[in-house]
């Protein structure tokens, strides 16, 4: 994941953790590592919106491409 | 965290040549000091036209570049300035320079034409491309939130705004909260998912059509998708009508409430003109009814006199009355004796007198003889009686108390009148040159505002509901497709699913993390504000949907107006707590943060500005924060202290004090 | 034995006095103002006696159209034989105080000096 971990502040963690917290408790289907990758996305790209939206398209494609895979093997 | 480690300027305002203030790496506090006129707010504005080439004056307006220079080197032939802000984020040293100069060719330049700017970044040394660095300072300091870090001591009346959450201004800074704050991390996020699950319900309903078994409903779900996003753009449009709307209405509100006033005003001042009127009336009233009293007035002054006259006179009428009496008697005896002298005998045994007897009666008749002359006793009781009767019919009068009272009546009316001409002189003052058209025209323009945004609210409503009914189609057509639909159409559903459930996701995330976070600035305020105020009757902040603060005394109330002062530190206490829960961290930079705080407060603040941020610079005048004060209360937190030093009117420079 | 005065009149300083007297809008007219002037006169107990150099305002008719007044004085003083000639010397005397007592006390009005105590009670 290119995006995690490396510049992240205190801010940023409480961010996440709100909504991770929220995943775990009330969307326990929803994959943690693409919210993760999703906030992250957000975070990085928070004025540049094409940019913002394009990189979360391509990781939700990713994973579904990912999943996908995964239910055919 | 962001932290800077220098400021170098050149040719920028009034620094001639090359200035330059270094920061140290350790946390802590610098001061810059500077009189007035010298240079601090420029030093202010270095950093900003360093981080987005903007250089703003005192009432947020923005400076042209060609202001900028320095006049002493252009009155020499050298045109242009440059900035150069060194910092340092997550272990990353950042240089960024940002110069203005002069166009090839242009010997003299006269505006922002004349030049050129350009602006460029370093990274650990490399120079970065104008792309990238341009995203790289926008992740670093977004310019929409500067003002929570470099702070205009000046510029309070911002905060104000908050309070007011329906102005344009207010929400600007809400969003700039928000945004400091994360906010549209998750806000952001909603929007992108929400695009993405309609695309992909656009996306299962194409692939719906592809199939015979599915075709109709799929052509049935393209065709609610596109009704539905004609309908979210109508919505978006109403929307966007209605901000506006309400924008103009609040500027409405605002000219109303101004005329409110006047209108008061006008409706205070006629009333003022009428009591006059009906105290003018009843002055001339008692007025009247004085001259009236007084045209017999003269009678009740006599009266007392008059009174005395006639018991004096029925005292002399008794007198007389008593003596003639006496008279009477008088006479008779004489006659009696008369009678017994001419005949010899007694008058009531009618024996004969004796000689002696008879001489006795001749000297008394002498006797009496003598007092019977004088007084002409009819004559005189006549008198008497005359003039008692004339003073008996003297008209009465006993009007002096009702003048006296109707002359004090007056007095106090005439008391009041002058009062109240007092009061209509002021109100005529305020109310000179109002013109009424205007007023009816201000509230004319509120009373339509009004209903447009009914008209516009209304036909929000109604298309939210048919935007909910036909989600409601939506979801049943879905529904059927999962029941329908084969293996063909599972991706698209479960892209649709993914979308829709990280949507929801993210939506539910804004809500929860908007109240964690107001809980928490409210709190981390609160704890600020008790730091830095000296009233010991203020329990806290209350803070509001647009993040404005309120003061809570303890009795739970809210204090309503602010002075100028506590303004000054309710600001300074969102600032630390914004500092504190945003991603964003950096450093505060204030100029003149100060001026309007009394002595026990600012040494308040100083004492506190290391917990609100671990770089802080300010820029000060002497009698606004003394050095040996700072000194005392920050110690080892003061990391060093430079001043602006005078040269010229147009000359300054920044030294560094030993 | 002196003829009764026809007429009333003024000295020159009591009409300056009358015409202050009448600025202060109490009395209706002068008339009203005089007898309230002989009125406080006689009831201060000032000294009456001949009105030097005065100038005819009214006629004793207009001043005095039953008689009362001349009755009155009559009453008041009985050993006169020109109460008229008493009337315009008591209104002269009375405003001649007045105005004294409005130059030692400006702010003065007529209606403090109704009912005042007489000198000599």
């Amino acid at each position: 994941m290119p995006y995690l971990g490396t510049r992240k502040t205190e801010g940023h963690m409480d961010i996440l953790s709100t909504i991770l917290e929220l995943r775990q408790t009330r969307h326990p289907s929803l994959p943690a590592e693409l919210v993760k990758e999703i906030v992250s996305i957000e975070t990085d790209f928070a004025e540049d919106r094409a940019e913002g939206f394009k990189r979360v398209n391509q990781a939700l494609e990713r994973y579904l491409n990912t999943s996908a895979g995964n239910d055919q093997c | 965290m962001l932290k800077i480690r220098s400021i170098t300027v050149s040719d920028f305002g009034p620094f001639k040549g090359e200035q330059k203030i270094e920061l140290p790496k350790e946390d802590g506090v610098v001061i810059v000091y500077g009189e007035n006129m010298r240079g601090k707010t420029t030093l202010l504005n270095a950093i900003r036209y360093a981080l987005f080439g903007k250089v703003l004056t005192r009432g947020s307006g923005e400076i042209q570049l060609h202001q900028i220079g320095n006049w002493e080197s252009a009155a020499s032939g050298k045109y242009g300035f440059h900035v150069v802000l060194a910092f340092e984020q997550n272990g990353d040293a950042y240089q960024l320079t940002r110069e203005c100069r002069v166009r090839p060719g242009i010997a003299r330049p006269m505006s922002d034409v004349d030049y050129i700017e350009e602006s460029f970044l370093t990274k650990n040394g490399s120079a970065m491309g104008p792309d990238e660095a341009t995203l790289e300072l926008g992740r670093i300091m977004p310019e929409t939130v500067s003002r929570f870090f470099l702070f205009d001591g000046e510029l309070l009346q911002q905060y104000e705004e908050l309070l007011r959450s329906e102005s344009d201004m207010g929400r600007q800074i809400k969003d700039a909260i928000e945004r400091i704050l994360g906010v549209p991390v998750l806000t952001n996020g909603r929007a992108d998912l929400s695009q993405l699950h309609q695309l992909a319900q656009y996306q299962e309903a194409k692939a719906a059509q592809r199939n015979q078994k599915t075709q109709q409903l799929g052509n049935l779900h393209a065709e609610l998708l596109g009704r539905r996003e004609a309908m979210q753009q109508e919505s978006a449009r109403l929307r966007q009508d209605l901000e506006r709307l309400k924008v103009n209405k609040t500027a409405r509100e605002e000219q109303a409430k101004k005329q409110e006033q006047l209108r008061a005003l006008l409706g205070q001042r006629e009333r003022l003109q009428e009591e006059i009127s009906i105290l003018e009336a009843k002055i001339a009233e008692r007025e009247e009814r004085r001259k009236n009293l007084l045209t017999t007035a003269w009678r009740s002054i006599l009266a007392p006199k008059v009174t005395a006259l006639r018991e004096q006179i029925v005292g002399q009428l008794r007198d007389l009355r008593e003596q003639a009496t006496r008279r009477l008697v008088q006479v008779e005896t004489t006659e009696a004796i008369r009678r017994a002298l001419s005949n010899g005998n007694c008058s009531l045994c009618e024996q004969p007198l004796a000689e002696h007897t008879k001489q006795r009666l001749k000297e008394r008749l002498v006797e009496l003889g003598s007092r019977a002359q004088g007084t002409d006793f009819d004559g005189e009781i006549h008198k008497l009686e005359t003039r008692i009767s004339h003073l008996r019919q003297q008209k009465t009068d006993n009007s002096i108390a009702v003048l006296r009272e109707i002359s004090i009546a007056i007095d106090d009316f005439r008391v009041t009148k002058t009062t109240t001409e007092d009061r209509l002189r002021d109100l005529k003052e305020q109310t000179e040159g109002l013109d009424e058209s205007e007023l009816r025209r201000i509230y004319g323009e509120y009373e339509k505002a009004v209903q447009e945004i009914a008209i516009v609210e209304k036909g929000l409503k109604a298309q939210d509901d048919a935007l909910a009914t036909i989600n409601t189609d939506i979801i049943r057509i879905e529904t059927e497709l999962v029941k329908k639909g084969g293996s063909d159409l599972q991706k698209e559903r479960k892209r649709r699913e993914m979308s829709e459930g990280l949507r929801n996701l993210f939506d539910e995330g804004v809500k929860v993390y908007r109240d964690k976070l107001k809980a928490k600035v409210e709190k981390d305020a609160t704890e600020l504000f008790l730091q830095l105020t000296s009233e010991p009757d203020y329990a806290g902040l209350s803070i509001n949907n647009s993040y404005g603060l309120t003061i809570v005394h303890k009795d739970g109330n809210s204090i309503p107006v602010r002075s100028a002062g506590a303004e000054h530190v309710v600001a300074l206490s969102l600032m630390g707590s914004l500092q504190k829960n945003a991603p964003l961290r950096g450093p505060i930079i204030m100029d003149s943060p100060f001026g309007r705080l009394d002595s026990v407060h600012t040494r308040k603040v100083i004492h506190t500005l290391p917990s609100m941020a671990s770089q802080v610079l300010l820029f000060v005048y002497e009698s606004e924060l003394e050095p040996k004060l700072a000194r005392n209360e920050l110690k080892g937190g003061l990391r060093s202290e430079y001043r602006i030093v005078r040269h010229s009117a147009r000359f300054s420079s920044v030294e560094k004090a030993v | 034995m002196t003829e009764d005065k026809k007429t009333i009149g003024l000295t020159a300083e009591n009409r300056s006095v009358m015409e202050r007297i009448m600025d202060k809008g109490f009395f209706r007219d002068q008339k009203d103002a005089a007898m309230f002037a002989m009125a406080y006169a006689i009831r201060q107990g000032l000294p009456g006696g001949n009105a030097e150099g005065t100038n005819t305002i009214w006629n004793v008719g207009s001043l005095d159209p039953d008689g009362e007044i001349r009755l009155l004085i009559g009453n008041l003083f009985p050993d006169t034989s020109t109460p008229y000639r008493v009337v315009e010397s008591f209104v002269n005397a009375g405003l001649l105080q007045i105005g004294f007592r409005m130059d030692k006390e400006p702010g003065i009005e007529i209606t403090d000096l109704l009912g005042e105590a007489a000198l000599t009670e």
